[in-house]
């Protein structure tokens, strides 16, 4: 199931019905919520429900195991060994048997494979398989303690509002959470969540919909001579939003359906494309995920320490298995290394900047200084993303190709083209605004919690929370609707 | 520390902030709709709707198309195959839905079983309606056939089930565009005011000539907007074959509801009755299929007919014209 499928519009009211309705019987209230999720996730793919079960239970036995043992590192890595085969068989088998059958010239190794839709990917596995990492690590660095409930762990791992595309959570973010003394029994902050909800649900609905219809016929065709001419950034510019609200649009959901439930998750998007450099930007887009490289990843590989060229190793390996890790094509594993030359552009970018000579830098005046660089970061993004948006490295190369030579007459031909989407992207930019000078700088959880002395300022967030989605399910794609792009991953 | 208690000025700030925010959404809503108008409104807008067409209103089918130049223009490759010099003399023209004109089904079939004859359709899928003006005008047009068949499946009164043939409105672009049924007064003016009420009325599905029109139940009872519009849409076609002097015969063919026995035949039921009202040869193939023992061998995965469905219905089709052929032929 999906936060977008009609099947979600009862089984969400039921799933808040029944949380409340079992409110104080501890354990009733955890099963609740399990069940919930087990549905939500078996809804159209009953069978792999064993997946996320076998993750469930392995994971949690090797934490239970971590704790008793004196062969930890042992333990650790047979954990690690099982959560990355399986994600690896799941994610990388079409690949390693497509690359084999061409390497060999045997194209029956790939025979069950190659159709469309012969192999599918189990929904959201990397997301459980990286909480279940995540988990296991910190047991074992002994950040946390091992939780002794299976169910509890199977909650932790299979909730479903983070179930299929994050955030990627701590086991302090919400296991902790989970317990008889702190299994929360309201809402929290049921106005935000209102809006949280809300608002991805009109980023999804309403632009990242809009946009996936006005730019997907150019990339389905940008090898072919029939796009010949038009100009690839405005609509690498468009994807780049349309993969913005995408994702963001369904962690605002999970977060709000998060808070709906009584748990405060982390932010995953900050203002991404107003980041003023690369390293900025990883700051701000996915911020769990690159948590999660970091602390994971990027920290036990040696990190800044170890001198410059080891740390450019590192940085490069960690974004490179960070593309990989998005999906099993070598286009993916493309963006991950530019993002990650990107990064150490910038790093040497930053000894440049710092040397006598270009002391005349700091002469421009701040605001022109931190402006270009997000134009240029967002430039920088944007033409990343056709390795991302093409998974044919042939196809990534012709849409670039097509940033540099275009017909003038025909640049802007096709959904490009179309001046009310531009008018939509603006229209959200001012509202976006808008609503920052509302909050003054506070955070979310801070607005929020001030609303309660402010009546008009609060009932008019309610009302606008309630008539955006209203608008966002008028305004959604009739017919078949198109999944959020991270379900893939 | 005690919460303030909500006093009556605070409950009214609360409600009028909730009475704006709701309306600006909604005024967004409104904006957005303007700006880009979803495609499923576009038919029901009339000369607001930037649909554009070949068609002109008819009084007998609704909508008819506007010229024969224009008919043409849209199907140029496919009448140009008419005039290829070493084309077959005798053509069978084929006419309905994908049963009739999709790649291996009954008109590709018939060319493959009887490649001396010419098996001319149209390969587009159009409203049952717009098969019968194809017919008038290419018959008008010259076009002479040694005989037409028009394919019908009860899904074929689906779209007039909804949208009966008094509700088209051509547009002044020769688009196709129906009259939305609206609400009663006062919430008919927020209709015609508002585009986004208009996508939720639409969206709603109470906007059709016949909102409580059933599709499932279509096979089992016919409305009486329906059967008025099938005699009409049936009395043009026999006026056309009768003016033309070519044999037309309708080919009814049932669904795969009706062939495991799940629904009944009110549908062809009714339509061979205005066959034999308006001197149309009719050919009901519903028992070619009931008694077929393999049922599933004569469906695909998506319900159209395999190759032995489509050879069964042709051969059977064949030994209904050699009958009726003797029967007129015998004294």
């Amino acid at each position: 199931m999906s936060f977008i499928d009609r099947d979600f519009a009862w089984f969400l009211p039921l799933v808040l019905g029944l949380w409340w309705l079992t409110r104080g019987r501890y354990a009733t209230q955890i099963a609740v919520m399990l069940c919930a999720s087990l549905v939500f996730y078996g809804w159209r793919q009953p069978a792999v429900l064993g997946v996320i079960g076998a993750y469930c239970l392995v994971d949690w036995s090797i934490g239970i195991w971590l704790g008793r043992t004196s062969r930890r590192r042992a333990v650790l890595v047979a954990g690690l060994v099982f959560n990355l085969s399986v994600l690896c068989f799941w994610k990388y088998t079409p690949l390693v048997l497509t690359s084999l059958a061409a390497w060999l010239h045997r194209p029956e190794l790939a025979a069950g494979v190659a159709q469309p839709g012969a192999w599918s990917v189990p929904m959201g596995i990397s997301f459980y398989s990286f909480t279940g990492i995540a988990y296991m690590v910190d047991v074992y660095r002994r950040v946390g303690p091992a939780e002794p409930s299976l169910w509890r762990y199977s909650l932790f791992t299979s909730f479903f509002p983070h179930l299929v595309a994050g955030p990627i959570l701590r086991a302090r973010e919400f296991l902790s959470h989970l317990g008889p003394d702190e299994l929360p029994q309201r809402p929290e902050m049921p106005m935000e969540a209102l809006g949280l909800i809300a608002r991805g649900f009109f980023k999804k609905l309403v632009l990242a919909d809009s946009l996936a219809l006005a730019i997907d016929p150019f990339f389905a065709e940008v090898a072919h001579p029939a796009t010949a001419g038009i100009w690839a950034l405005p609509y690498l510019y468009l994807y780049a939003w349309q993969i913005y609200f995408d994702f963001s649009g369904y962690t605002d959901i999970a977060r709000g359906l998060g808070l709906a439930f009584g748990f405060r998750w982390p932010e995953n998007f900050r203002a991404p494309y107003l980041a003023r450099s690369i390293q900025d930007f990883w700051r701000r887009w996915h911020m769990t995920l690159s948590r999660f490289l970091r602390d994971y990843l990027y920290i036990p590989l040696g990190g800044n320490r170890g001198g410059a060229v080891w740390s450019a190793f590192t940085v490069m390996m960690t974004m490179t298995l960070g593309g990989f890790w998005h999906g099993a094509s070598w286009s993916f594993l493309t963006w991950g290394a530019v993002h990650g030359i990107f990064l150490l552009m910038h790093r040497g970018w930053r000894h440049f900047a710092s040397l006598r000579v270009m002391r005349f830098l700091q002469r421009v005046p701040q605001p022109i200084r931190e402006f270009s660089g997000v134009v240029i970061t967002f430039n920088a993004v944007s033409l990343a993303w056709a390795f991302f948006r093409l998974t044919n490295f042939g196809e990534s190369w012709a849409c670039l190709r097509k940033v540099v030579s275009f017909d003038p007459a025909k640049a802007l031909v096709g959904g490009a083209g179309d001046a009310s989407l531009w008018l939509l992207l603006i229209a959200y930019a001012i509202g976006s605004l808008g609503f920052a000078a509302l909050r003054r700088g506070k955070s979310l959880p801070d607005f929020f919690a001030g609303l309660r002395g402010r009546p008009f300022l609060h009932g008019l967030i309610g009302g606008g929370a309630v008539g955006l989605l209203v608008v966002s399910l008028l305004l959604a794609r009739t017919g078949e609707k198109a999944p959020f792009i991270y379900f893939q991953f | 520390m005690n919460e303030r208690p909500e006093t009556h000025p605070t409950r009214l700030r609360l409600l009028t902030g909730l009475v704006t925010g709701f309306a600006v959404s909604i005024l967004l809503g409104e904006t957005i709709t303007r700006l880009r108008l979803p495609d499923d409104l576009q038919p029901f807008l009339g000369e607001a709707s930037s649909l554009t067409g070949v068609y002109r209103p008819d009084p007998d089918l609704g909508a008819d198309y506007r010229s024969l130049d224009d008919f043409r223009a849209q199907y140029a490759a496919r009448l140009k195959e008419l005039e290829e010099p070493n084309r077959p003399r005798r053509v069978w023209a084929w006419f309905g839905n994908s049963f009739a004109q999709a790649p291996g089904m009954q008109a590709d079939m018939a060319q493959k079983d009887l490649p001396e004859i010419g098996m001319f359709h149209l390969r587009r899928n159009a409203e049952m309606f717009l098969h019968v003006a194809q017919i008038r005008l290419l018959l008008d047009a010259g076009l002479k056939p040694e005989r037409i068949i028009l394919v019908l499946l009860p899904i074929d009164t689906v779209t007039l089930g909804r949208q009966p043939l008094r509700t088209i409105a051509v547009n002044r672009r020769g688009a196709i565009t129906y009259r939305m049924r609206l609400p009663p007064a006062p919430f008919d003016a927020l209709i015609r005011s508002s585009r986004l009420a208009t996508l939720a009325w639409v969206r709603s599905g109470q906007h059709a000539g016949n909102p409580s029109f059933q599709p499932k139940r279509s096979t089992e009872f016919l409305t009486s907007s329906v059967q008025e519009d099938f005699a009409a849409i049936f009395r043009v076609l026999g006026a056309s074959a009768q003016k033309h002097h070519v044999p037309v015969t309708v080919l009814l063919l049932p669904n795969r509801e009706q062939v495991f026995g799940k629904a009944g035949y009110t549908v062809q039921d009714f339509m061979r009755e205005r066959c034999r009202l308006e001197h149309l040869d009719c050919f009901d193939a519903r028992d070619l299929f009931v008694e077929e023992k393999d049922k599933l061998s004569l469906f695909l995965p998506d319900w159209h007919f395999t190759d032995k469905g489509n050879r069964i219905v042709l051969e059977a089709l064949r030994s209904h014209w050699m009958n009726t052929t003797e029967k007129s032929a015998a004294p």
